[in-house]
């Protein structure tokens, strides 16, 4: 079964090399900005402390750790 | 850990406060498990919104594909994996920004790991 992440991934589109923080069922960003500092201080305003934080990688390329 | 337990994920999101001990926990985020990476290596952005003083840690080099090599502070960590929590360790770095689990300080504490590739799960045997 895919995750919903998975299901869900045009949601990532407009987030590419920027972090988001994603709902806990992975299907809607809740918040995004070019850093995870940036994020977690927005999820702070809005005193969210559920949202999972994720970094969208480039589209157009690999991966290889 | 209990011993025997199998963990079946692709994923569940938990509080940030551990229910047991009240303390914060820190947010949830997403990693890329990682068995060609030899340690846990994660953004130091990543440290530092759980309040961690990254610079205080011991400092490393790091190799990655192609030979480059970037910098890392060691520290100790809890990390927790669903409702399950270890101590264990983990570089943190300012040159990178994908959270890598590797084979020491994830994968050592684990007798068995299985990637099903077409169910899009891994399962995680303590």
């Amino acid at each position: 079964m895919k995750s919903k992440v998975q299901k869900n991934k045009n949601i990532l589109l407009p987030y590419e090399n920027k972090w988001v923080a994603l709902s806990p069922e992975g299907d809607k960003v809740v918040a995004w900005g070019k850093s995870v500092i940036e994020v977690d201080r927005k999820l702070k305003k809005k005193k969210d402390n559920e949202a999972v934080l994720m970094k969208v990688l480039p589209f157009d390329r690999y991966l290889s750790p | 850990m209990t011993k025997g337990a199998i963990l079946t994920y692709p994923y569940k999101s938990q509080p940030q406060i551990d229910p047991r001990t009240r303390q914060r926990m820190g947010r949830p985020f997403i990693a890329l498990i990682d068995s060609g990476s030899d340690r846990n290596l994660f953004p130091s952005t990543l440290g530092e919104i759980m309040e961690m003083k990254i610079k205080s840690g011991k400092i490393r080099p790091i190799m990655g594909i192609g030979g480059k090599i970037i910098f890392a502070y060691m520290h100790e960590i809890k990390l927790y994996l669903g409702s399950e929590c270890f101590v264990t360790r983990a570089d943190f770095t300012y040159e990178q920004e994908v959270p890598l689990l590797g084979r020491d300080g994830f994968f050592n504490y684990f007798r068995r790991i299985s990637l099903f590739e077409k169910e899009m799960k891994i399962e995680l045997e303590v």
